[in-house]
């Protein structure tokens, strides 16, 4: 990568099926949007239970989760936030925050177009990042 | 949001005029190494980094500081114009300097 384009951080190109997307990359918009569907996808898991638990016992367990959001425990770069793109779910989550499309679309692709995807995200992860802060990704 | 990068978003807002829209724009790289690049302590001037040593820089293999010193020679004796024996005598030496044999 050129140092142009290290500091303009210009997207990406990703062409498929007659159809090419412009790959973002790992911006402060896009870490906070995985942040709020992590978070999402907490609730949703809560809720889920919800039959399962007391009431009291579920209040506890949303003000436990909303005490983790804002003590930052779902942001990118948290423990949770590394571990959640390491998986099949997260990965496709966040691809689909970079391609800016929805997650069944981007399951596809990735179905079909594993190895460049995987590798499009790698040279994303080190243009969008200070090369002594690269999170581990895979 | 640690307060870490409560301070980095704030100097971008308050040194920097951003907005926040631009701020979420910008890569964790962009931030670090364009806005927060290293300043003189005194001026606050922008500190170039020195760049990695060129080829051009680096010492030269043995072989490659024989023809320089070779092409240097020539060029001189032809400026110069060295007679032919000492021209000859000349090259002897820078060979036998290089430990390149004749030919």
């Amino acid at each position: 990568m050129s140092t142009i384009s290290e500091c303009l951080a210009t997207p990406h190109e990703f062409a498929h099926k007659g159809k090419t997307y412009s790959v973002s990359l790992i911006t402060q918009n896009v870490k906070a949007a995985f942040e709020k569907r992590l978070f999402g996808r907490a609730r949703e898991a809560a809720s889920a239970m919800r039959d399962l638990m007391s009431t009291e016992d579920y209040r506890q367990h949303l003000k436990a989760l909303n005490d983790d959001y804002i003590a930052g425990q779902y942001a990118f770069e948290s423990e949770r936030g590394i571990k959640a793109v390491q998986t099949i779910n997260g990965m496709v989550s966040l691809c689909s925050l970079l391609f800016d499309i929805d997650e069944q679309e981007m399951l596809k692709i990735i179905v079909e177009r594993k190895e460049e995807v995987t590798s499009l995200v790698n040279l994303i992860f080190k243009e969008s990042f200070p090369l002594d802060e690269q999170p581990s990704q895979s | 949001m640690s307060n870490h990068l409560k301070a980095k978003y704030a100097a971008l807002l308050d040194h920097f005029h951003l907005t926040l829209a631009e701020i979420g724009n910008l890569t964790d790289r962009q931030i670090q190494e364009l806005y927060f690049h290293p300043r003189d302590e005194q001026t606050g001037s922008i500190r170039q980094q020195p760049e990695p040593a060129k080829p051009d820089t680096l010492p030269d293999s043995p072989r490659r500081a024989f023809l320089k010193e070779m092409m240097a020679f020539d060029q001189l004796a032809s400026q110069m114009r060295l007679p032919e024996k000492n021209v000859q005598e000349c090259k002897a030496r820078i060979r036998a300097k290089h430990g390149i044999s004749d030919g």
